[in-house]
């Protein structure tokens, strides 16, 4: 039995099942049309603008990099660390060059402010 | 499971189909009853959770639908399947409807791999950790695509926050995770659960120093990655209103919330397989069903436990500044986690095969932590409330 | 049981990396802990140490026909020679980079180590002897050059450029990728061997079709006409320091790459891919030096007038002979000394604020500073390729190279283009000697370290034009060895 097969068939179920819920809520719930309820919701005020093409703050986006850069760096750990226990020694010698490249890293990003968040 | 969709095949009432539809046939029919638990436990958590916290906080809780208010939950979601299902007309409308769905798969897929049993998982796939690891990236995906579509600067704000949250504390947990698949040499969620024993002293937790602090940094993280107080900035209610779901009403607000208190009983049910020995129970009987069911209802205990005590930390401790968050992320945990892994890495090359009174030992100690915390619990209790009742639902 | 293969031949081979990296690395950090920045040249000291100790370790551990990695990369000659070129490119640019960096107001400590970091990606792309070795090598280059190109931050030329190149770059990746995709499949394996000895097996519209998009990737980074859009903006708008390493060191890598593949991996094509080479080469020297002539400003001539150099290059290339190789190896060696030179000069005459980049901030310069405008004669002579300066010879074998192999009209055309090149390489001697200045003396003395790389550019321009046997005898032995 493919066990992604399985996985499939639970992503199917679960899609219809939400989607059931969702359809008995349409079909339960009240329809009532309202201007006002349609808003969107600015803590009572009028709303003001609108989201699209406003500026957001880079810290996001710094974060996001940084994120890409270390998340890849782990991922490839996870291979060396399945066959960790074939390699001995020298992958730990390995690992640890790879880690002292990374530690490197994280204390330039540390040390020029890219993780102060204010 | 391969074993009841065997028999069911060969002399239950699917004999006859074909070999693959039975199977279809037999994993719909597994997922479905998952999906329906699933629905129930976080059901119940989000009403014993309120119970929880307020019994902790010295107030009464819901206790009126049901005996102690156990059906709350039902009523809930009942009510909110009444509810108009409002979109806004701002909003950008396929996105819209489509975030809670993509939450829900992200969130459903990693209870597709959590063993209950000892075949009690719908899919054992090879790489069942990392698998985990991605499909949560989905609920990301969902919130950060509520966030974006309400078209409204509170959902946007909470959906950015979230993103950025949850991406930065995948890495700790990440790398935490290495520390015990160096040790098993394999990334099924079974194979590292068969590679631990019933006893304390044989999980994972206990195994050497590193995996001790790996949990912590595991748990840690993957709260985070929840969105659990005291990380739940997404979501603040104090600041963000709602954060990405300010604009959700009736049913779609409920999935997000199902969601969220499912993920919960993950981030217990993945610290009990990687940590906290599974589902493994002495082998005291030949009767399949009967050792499954005690399997499952030790793997469920386990797991409630974590789960509680993320109820607990959720009612004891304010919620953290964005940038304590980050820092607490990026400059504590990711380099703890570096040398964690290091140590662990060493630790294993130097006992390729355990080392017992380490184990003994790591296991005495915790037993003393944790009983000094009890006791430090309960002092703290007495002198604040002489006069408190034990009984809980008193 | 893996075998994890680590031996002798796998530490010499990564050995000067090594040093290049570690150097790089530690520099980083030197860079952001120290808080004392009142010498601005105190960094490059320690850059210097990296690059030096890479060439010594290059030249201590080469060796003809090693291999390491499972064959995938190698110290030989030809990587061994490469090294040498980037490294010298690197450390020339180093050398003119502290006093100009300062000059124009770039406080980024990066710098230092970014450049050593793309010097090591160079020094993969020599040695690699499998396409994703040669990726590999080419994306720690280009990430590195991408940021450099933009180190100046407040200025929005720098700015563009580093986009510009960025985002072409990514594009030509895409392409590379594909390409290594495509020649996969058709031989079953990325390794240069494999590739040449299963080539005619295997299905020539699927071999064809994956050389195509290395061409185009490959040709983007030599900046081979028509891929060569990029060049002059990003030439013209990075800093001349960076300006002067990618005009020198990319250029090197990304054509000993491209020698490499075309050499020895796709040897048994050369009827094929020759003839779409011929006319990347033809149509490169003649665009940039027609467009060359037509400059006004002295960085972006050189931009275009480093586009016809690239041409040249791969006329070589299409010779596919090893006499061919040696002689591109050897033009490289010559192109670092006179093109880094010719930066060099550009940058000593650089003000604060004003970069007096245009030929006629040029006019009267051998009267305001005749020793610095004599260097210029020197490098602007050798460029067009008259003896007995380096260029003169480099071109010289070049040719050689290119009538031996049978190609007479690719001779042809390139001496043809060396005489149009003549006209604007003269006409900013003639803006020098003969022309008397527009505005007021400069009163700026360049800076120590950049009179070291100034001298150090003539020696090599008249050293290696006087004695070129050595390093020429070197390089076609190398190529003589792969086969």
């Amino acid at each position: 039995m493919n066990p992604y097969i399985a996985l499939l068939i639970s992503f199917a179920l679960c899609a219809i099942v939400a989607g059931i819920m969702c359809g008995a809520s349409w079909l339960l719930g009240p329809k009532v049309e309202n201007k006002a309820k349609s808003e969107i919701f600015e803590t009572g005020n009028p709303p003001l603008g609108s989201i699209r093409g406003i500026r957001f703050p880079v810290k996001f986006y710094l974060t996001a990099i940084l994120f890409v850069v270390f998340d890849i760096e782990v991922v490839f750990m996870y291979p060396w660390a399945v066959v960790f226990r074939r390699l001995g020694w020298m992958g730990l010698g390995e690992m640890a060059v790879f880690v002292a490249v990374l530690a490197v890293g994280l204390a330039y990003v540390w040390r020029v402010g890219a993780l102060e968040w204010d | 499971m391969q074993q009841f969709a065997d028999y069911l095949l060969d002399e239950g009432i699917l004999a006859g189909l074909p070999k693959s539809l039975g199977y279809a046939l037999v994993i719909a029919f597994f997922a479905f009853v998952l999906l329906n638990f699933i629905m129930l436990v976080a059901g119940v958590t989000s009403w014993l959770e309120r119970r929880v916290w307020a019994r902790i906080q010295s107030r009464v809780g819901p206790n009126r639908v049901g005996p102690q208010g156990a059906i709350q939950w039902l009523a809930d979601g009942i009510k909110n399947i009444m509810k108009e299902d409002i979109v806004p007309t701002a909003a950008d409308k396929p996105l819209f409807k489509a975030a809670p769905y993509l939450a829900m798969i992200g969130f459903f897929g990693a209870w597709a791999c959590v063993p209950f049993g000892d075949g009690l998982i719908i899919a054992d796939l090879n790489v069942g950790v990392l698998y985990i690891t991605a499909v949560t990236g989905l609920v990301v995906v969902g919130i950060l695509m509520a966030g974006w579509s309400s078209n409204n600067k509170w959902a946007l704000l909470g959906g950015m926050r979230s993103a950025a949250q949850i991406v930065s504390y995948e890495i700790p947990a990440a790398i935490a995770v290495n520390a015990v698949i160096v040790l098993t040499g394999t990334l099924s969620m079974q194979g590292i659960i068969r590679a631990q024993g019933w006893a304390p002293w044989n999980w994972f937790l206990f195994d050497n120093p590193f995996t001790f602090v790996a949990f912590f940094i595991f748990f840690v993280a993957l709260l985070a990655e929840g969105n659990r107080t005291p990380f739940d900035l997404p979501e603040a209610e104090s600041e963000l209103v709602a954060g990405a779901f300010t604009e959700y009403s009736g049913l779609r607000s409920l999935l997000f919330f199902l969601v969220e208190w499912g993920n919960l009983y993950i981030i217990g049910a993945l610290c009990t397989s990687l940590f906290l020995g599974g589902w493994q129970t002495p082998h005291f009987t030949d009767n399949g069903f009967v050792l499954g069911l005690v399997q499952f209802v030790v793997f469920f205990l386990k797991s409630y436990f974590l789960v509680f005590v993320a109820m607990w930390i959720r009612a004891t401790l304010p919620r953290v500044r964005v940038d304590q968050l980050m820092s607490l992320c990026w400059k504590y945990l990711v380099p703890i986690s570096f040398v964690n892994l290091l140590g662990a890495m060493l630790w294993v090359v130097a006992f390729p095969h355990g080392f017992l009174p380490a184990r003994l030992g790591m296991f005495l100690f915790g037993i003393m932590v944790t009983i000094y915390f009890l006791m430090r619990v309960a002092f703290h209790l007495r002198r604040a409330r002489p006069e408190m009742s034990w009984n809980p639902i008193a | 049981m893996i075998e994890v293969v680590f031996g002798g031949a796998e530490l010499r081979a990564v050995t000067p990396l090594l040093v290049v990296v570690v150097t790089a690395m530690i520099s980083l950090l030197y860079e952001v802990f120290n808080e004392d920045h009142s010498d601005p040249a105190r960094p490059v000291w320690l850059s210097l140490v990296g690059i030096v100790g890479g060439i010594v370790a290059t030249v201590a551990l080469w060796e003809n026909g090693h291999s390491a990695f499972h064959g995938t990369f190698a110290l030989d000659g030809v990587s061994a020679f490469t090294n040498v070129v980037c490294l010298l490119a690197a450390g020339l640019s180093l050398l003119m980079a502290p006093g100009y960096l300062t000059s124009i107001g770039v406080r980024a400590r990066e710098f230092y180590p970014l450049v050593l970091l793309a010097a090591s990606g160079m020094m993969v792309m020599g040695g690699a002897r499998d396409l994703i070795v040669l990726f590999l090598g080419i994306e720690i280059m280009s990430i590195a050059a991408y940021v450099l190109a933009g180190i100046h931050r407040t200025d929005v030329k720098s700015g563009e450029a580093a986009l510009k190149y960025f985002l072409l770059g990514a594009f030509a990746t895409g392409f590379l990728l594909y390409g290594i995709a495509i020649l996969y499949g058709a031989t079953g394996s990325t390794g240069y061997d494999a590739i040449a000895a299963a080539l005619p097996k295997a299905s020539k519209l699927l071999v064809l079709g994956g050389v195509a998009l290395l061409i185009v990737a490959l040709g983007f980074k030599v900046s081979a006409v028509p891929f060569h859009f990029w060049a002059p903006d990003v030439y013209q708008g990075a800093p001349t320091s960076v300006t002067a390493l990618m005009a020198v060191g990319i250029k090197a890598a990304a054509v000993v790459g491209f020698a490499r593949l075309f050499i020895v991996a796709l040897a048994p094509l050369h009827q094929d891919w020759a003839m779409v080479v011929w006319w990347l080469a033809v149509l490169t020297m003649t665009v940039g030096n027609v467009t060359a002539v037509a400059q006004n400003n002295v960085k972006r001539m050189l931009a275009y007038s480093s586009i016809a150099h690239a041409g040249y290059l791969l006329a070589a290339i299409v010779a596919g002979t090893p006499r061919g190789g040696g002689a591109v190896l050897f033009y490289l060696l010559a192109y670092t000394f006179m093109n880094v030179g010719a930066f060099a000069v550009v940058i000593s005459l650089g003000r604060k604020g004003e970069a007096n980049e245009q030929f006629d901030d040029y006019a009267g310069l051998a009267s305001r500073q005749p020793l610095i405008a004599a260097a210029m004669v020197l490098f602007m002579l050798s460029l067009t390729g008259i003896p007995p300066l380096v260029g003169f010879v480099g071109k010289l074998y070049l040719i050689e190279a290119i009538v031996q192999a049978g190609y007479i009209w690719l001779a042809v055309i390139m001496v043809l283009n060396s005489a149009i090149s003549a006209y604007y390489y003269l006409r900013l001697i003639f803006e020098m000697y003969m022309r008397d200045p527009a505005g007021p003396a400069s009163a700026m003395e360049p800076a120590p370290l950049l009179i070291a790389c100034l001298l150090l550019a003539t020696v090599g321009t008249i050293f290696f034009g006087i004695f070129p046997d050595a390093p020429l005898d070197f390089a076609r032995n190398s190529f003589l060895a792969l086969r």
